[in-house]
């Protein structure tokens, strides 16, 4: 095993030509997932992080996307390969899964179909339109393939997989079209799968069950996953390296523990003090504001008009990145002099109604 | 990548300036349905001032120069002349103010009466949608031309009465299609929360349902616009609209076929005229759908 | 003592989904005998996942649909399929906040717009309208530059603020919030959260807040009932329901919340999965409604519609919970035969 990351991003950024002009959506972003790690990208609803796994994924139609920047994926740079070599990866060493159970499955096909055909063509469609032939009418084939289907669909807990291999995606529930999905991008056992907020659309007791089963998975066989997810509470229970982002831009970083202990990022600390407890304990009053217009993003950091620390320096320049540790930083200038470091418990304190700050947006 | 934040420091005006300015762009960024837009607006412009731009306004009535007749286009004459020596260009002009009043007539009473149910219906659901849309029905099933005919033989044919026998089936679409617009609104929990505001079933139909109803009727209203020139001019080619001596866009046509092929400006000039606004509207429509597709899409 | 503000006995909403005349499928039982009351000033919380007929409760109550059955009394006068003068009563004294709060906004009609609506329905004068919408914006916390913007150029927090302007527009005493936060961010849900309690204090109004994220109403609500196709499965203080949930639902609700903190963890009972899903409550179950897929069920859970017990101050739908063990008997004996999952 090398000791390179599996998938490593430098300086990537992504641009929208748009209506109002130029959107500068995501920039500067670095981010890396090792073998057998399970990272998650944590941000609010226009953060940019589905649009930075677009970029990763290449995704993006460009134009009217510009995106720049390096993704590695295990030594190659995906934003070199043409488009048969991406497409070949794609089902072969990079599976992806989407929100949304129903529009990831083709309604017309059984699961069956798609799945077999997955396993059978996934990352192999090099091979020339002979060998595709060849292959497509090969029982032999097609057995063993449907063997690894319904094999898988039991290691994702299907009920019943050989019945559902003869259902039409209408004729499961959200949680079995979600789990069909899952296998469907396990199938070819690829080295890293990226995930945007799987089962986030089902109710709480099924997504919950899909993440314990998607963690127990890649865990026996040494995958890697990036995740994406707008719940922090996921992002605990599922991984072990977090980025946190904020206006395209990723604000900090750390192992899983480290976050919840003590984030160094305002935002970060923030968003933590706003999640209801269940032991009753008292939440802040919420972040004041939204998330900033990418066609005129604010100057110097983007958190600044929303941050309870915020100051001129703030306003003007970028903030620098400060390191905490070989796998933690935080894009904060309040590190950098001393006196206003800002903690968990003052960021709370600050963002209490009473203590609130009146700051621009939302009031 | 949604962008619904807003600014504080934008305030009324310009948001819906910025508004109105981006639907200008997007409109402007397709050539045919602008070129559509010339065009009817020029033809408009034109039949509304005829009597004043026309070169011969007399010419548009019961007027006969022998000498003159069965001129080829010239300068003088750019359409040429007919067979009782009218100017061409004169006839056509005046031959779009009917077209359009026609279209005006129609519609001005189709849409209203048709939209209004529709939206009854649609919003109403149960029985009284059945029993709107069951005569909606019957009368779709009356091909509008037909009944024209009938009630233009039964009474006189005359313009008014070819009006009135189009009108009295154009409704049925746009009925049609508020109904449909409307029913797949009132669910949507805008219309609710209005009801729960306590508000009027005529402030829900006309001021909740209305505005997300109106860009497919105005997009349908538009193409119905050609096709409503086309029926009239059909009605008048066969002798149950416009009548001689005045200049209809159809009876123009009919006239002319009598001295197809050597004198064929008579006949051709005029079904230019009708298939020039009837593809103006065409373009217009079509880029108006174009224009509140992107809308719905964002 | 006075009447509660509002009081619900065995309501049923059955929806007929015959389409012909000549079909014969029997109605769904999205609220099948439920029974609530909420005191003045206070909050009800109602949680359920999708199917659990909680909406319809509150939109039955408000009269969007017709109940099938049992009773609503508003201060004591029975609201159940009302009188044309009642129903004017209803929509000036009971007002609902919606889930999704981009649309339930008409998306052609400006905020300013959208918030005469209830004071042109309730017979405000029309020069004190004006006025009453800029009282309306400020007290939910925006400016009145917001008026004359469309919906689309608001962010999701704002347009929920102009629902909940709306809906206080009208000067009612009871309001049902449907989900009114479950659309937003943590960081926004945490500062509606906010408004809501503040308002509930300055204005003195009674919420039945309904939602199926438990964790937002911890500090929220003063009683919490938990729903589960169509009935309530356990009813009580939230703080007792917290800290001693007794039903399996509640149990596996609780236990499925992702959470942020060690103190949490602790806080969170053991996990405890439910098999499968939610069925439809067109094919709801026979007996306890919850027994394919709980982890305690026994034979008689699939016989027998349960009883409700009062253990303390909780009221619980359960046949497996005993209250002299404190538990379950499968839990005492079998602890870890529940996560192999079936049908």
């Amino acid at each position: 095993m090398s000791s390179d990351p599996l998938l490593e991003v430098a300086d990537l950024s992504v641009g929208f030509d748009g209506f109002d002009g130029y959107a500068d959506v995501v920039g500067d972003v670095d981010l890396r997932v090792e073998r057998g790690e399970i990272v998650t990208i944590v941000g609010e609803t226009g953060c940019g992080k589905s649009v930075t796994t677009k970029a990763i994924t290449g995704l993006l139609e460009e134009p009217p996307a510009h995106v720049d920047g390096s993704v590695e994926f295990d030594g190659m740079d995906l934003r070199e390969l043409s488009e048969d070599q991406r497409e070949s990866l794609n089902g072969d060493r990079l599976g992806m899964i989407f929100q949304n159970p129903l529009s990831g499955l083709n309604p017309v096909f059984t699961i069956g179909e798609q799945l077999i055909d997955t396993a059978m063509f996934g990352g192999k469609n090099d091979d020339g339109i002979l060998s595709y032939f060849r292959r497509r009418r090969s029982t032999a084939d097609r057995e063993n393939a449907r063997d690894r289907v319904v094999k898988m669909l039991r290691e994702v807990q299907m009920p019943d997989p050989e019945a559902v291999l003869d259902s039409y995606p209408s004729e499961l529930s959200g949680g079995m079209r979600q789990r069909a999905l899952i296998a469907q991008a396990l199938l070819n056992e690829p080295d890293l799968l990226i995930a945007d907020e799987p089962g986030s659309a089902l109710d709480v007791t099924v997504h919950d069950r899909i993440l314990s089963l998607l963690t127990d998975i890649i865990e026996d066989r040494d995958m890697s996953i990036l995740m994406i997810t707008h719940n922090l509470g996921v992002a605990r229970q599922v991984s072990d390296r977090i980025y946190i982002m904020y206006g395209g831009r990723i604000v900090e970083t750390a192992p899983t523990e480290e976050i919840f202990e003590e984030a160094h990022h305002p935002y970060t600390q923030g968003l933590i003090a706003s999640i209801p407890q269940l032991s009753g304990e008292e939440m802040a009053g919420g972040i004041d504001g939204s998330v900033p217009k990418y066609t005129d993003p604010p100057s110097g950091c983007r958190f600044h008009p929303r941050c309870p620390y915020a100051d001129e320096q703030c306003r003007q320049s970028p903030p620098p990145e400060v390191s905490f540790g070989e796998d933690s930083h935080a894009v904060c200038v309040r590190h950098t002099d001393d006196g206003t470091t800002p903690t968990n418990e003052k960021t709370k304190r600050r963002l209490m109604k009473n203590g609130s700050v009146q700051t621009g947006g939302e009031r | 990548m949604s962008t619904e934040t807003s600014r504080l420091d934008q305030f009324v005006s310009p948001a819906r300036r910025e508004l109105w300015y981006r639907s200008y762009q997007r409109f402007t960024n397709q050539p045919m349905s602008v070129i559509g837009l010339i065009i009817v607006v020029t033809i408009t412009i034109a039949a509304v001032f005829a009597p004043y731009i026309a070169p011969y306004p007399e010419h548009a009535g019961t007027f006969t120069d022998f000498a003159n007749a069965f001129q080829q286009p010239s300068l003088e004459h750019p359409l040429g002349t007919d067979d009782v020596g009218r100017d061409i260009l004169t006839r056509v002009l005046f031959g779009y103010r009917i077209a359009l009043t026609l279209v005006a007539v129609v519609l001005g009473l189709g849409v209203p009466v048709g939209v209004t149910l529709g939206l009854t219906a649609g919003y109403a659901g149960g029985w009284i949608d059945t029993i709107i849309m069951r005569v909606t029905d019957t009368f779709l099933a009356l091909p509008p031309l037909v009944l024209a005919l009938a009630i233009a033989s039964a009474f006189e044919p005359t313009l008014e009465v070819a009006m009135f026998a189009i009108a009295s089936l154009w409704w049925t679409w746009y009925a049609r299609l508020a109904r449909g617009l409307a029913a797949s609104q009132s669910d949507e929990e805008y219309i609710q929360a209005a009801k729960i505001s306590g508000a009027s079933t005529s402030h829900i139909l006309f001021r909740e349902l209305l505005p997300n109803c109106l860009s497919p009727l105005l997009v349908k209203a538009t193409l119905d616009a050609g096709i409503v020139v086309l029926t009239g001019a059909s009605l008048s080619f066969i002798g149950l609209g416009v009548q001689p001596p005045k200049p209809g866009l159809g009876t123009m046509v009919a006239n002319g076929t009598n001295f197809l092929p050597t004198d064929w400006w008579i006949a051709i000039m005029p079904g230019i005229a009708i298939f020039i606004l009837v593809m103006g509207f065409n373009m217009l429509g079509d880029g108006l759908r174009d224009l509140f597709d992107v809308e719905v899409e964002q | 003592m006075t009447a509660p503000v509002l009081e619900v006995k065995n309501l049923e909403k059955y929806f007929d989904t015959n389409t012909g005349w000549f079909e014969n499928k029997p109605p769904v039982k999205a609220v099948d005998g439920i029974s609530l009351t909420v005191d003045e000033g206070e909050t009800l919380a109602l949680i359920g996942e999708s199917g659990s007929g909680k909406s319809t409760v509150a939109e039955t109550i408000i009269n969007i649909h017709e109940a099938t059955g049992g009773l609503i009394r508003y201060q004591g006068e029975d609201i159940t399929n009302p009188l044309k003068e009642q129903l004017e009563t209803i929509r000036s004294d009971i007002q609902l906040v919606f889930q999704d709060p981009t649309s339930c906004l008409n998306p052609r009609r400006t905020i300013e717009k959208s918030l005469r609506v209830p004071l042109k329905a309730t017979g405000v004068a029309k020069d004190k309208r004006n006025q009453r919408v800029q009282e309306m914006l400020e007290r939910v916390g925006l400016t009145d530059e917001y008026l004359y913007k469309y919906p689309h150029e608001l962010s999701g927090g704002q347009k929920q603020r102009v629902n909940i302007a709306r809906a206080l527009a009208v000067e009612p005493r009871l309001l049902l919030l449907d989900e009114p936060t479950s659309a937003l961010d943590v960081s926004v849900q945490a500062k509606i959260i906010d408004l809501l309690r503040d308002l509930q204090e300055e204005l003195d109004l009674t919420y039945l807040f309904i939602t199926h994220d438990l964790s937002v109403v911890r500090n929220f609500a003063d009683e919490t009932a938990v729903m589960y196709l169509g009935e309530i499965q356990e009813k009580g203080p939230t703080e007792e329901i917290f800290q001693s949930p007794k039903h399996p639902y509640t149990r596996a609700l609780l236990s499925s919340i992702p959470v942020t903190s060690d103190s949490d963890e602790e806080y969170r009972p053991d996990s405890e999965p439910l098999r499968g899903e939610v069925p439809s409550p067109r094919e709801a179950p026979s007996g306890c409604r919850l027994h394919p897929r709980c982890p305690h069920a026994t034979e008689e859970c699939s016989m027998q519609h349960p009883d409700t017990q009062q253990v303390d101050d909780v009221e619980v739908q359960c046949i497996a919970y005993k209250e002299e063990s404190e538990g379950f008997e499968s839990l005492l004996t079998a602890t870890n035969d529940t996560s192999t999952e079936s049908q």
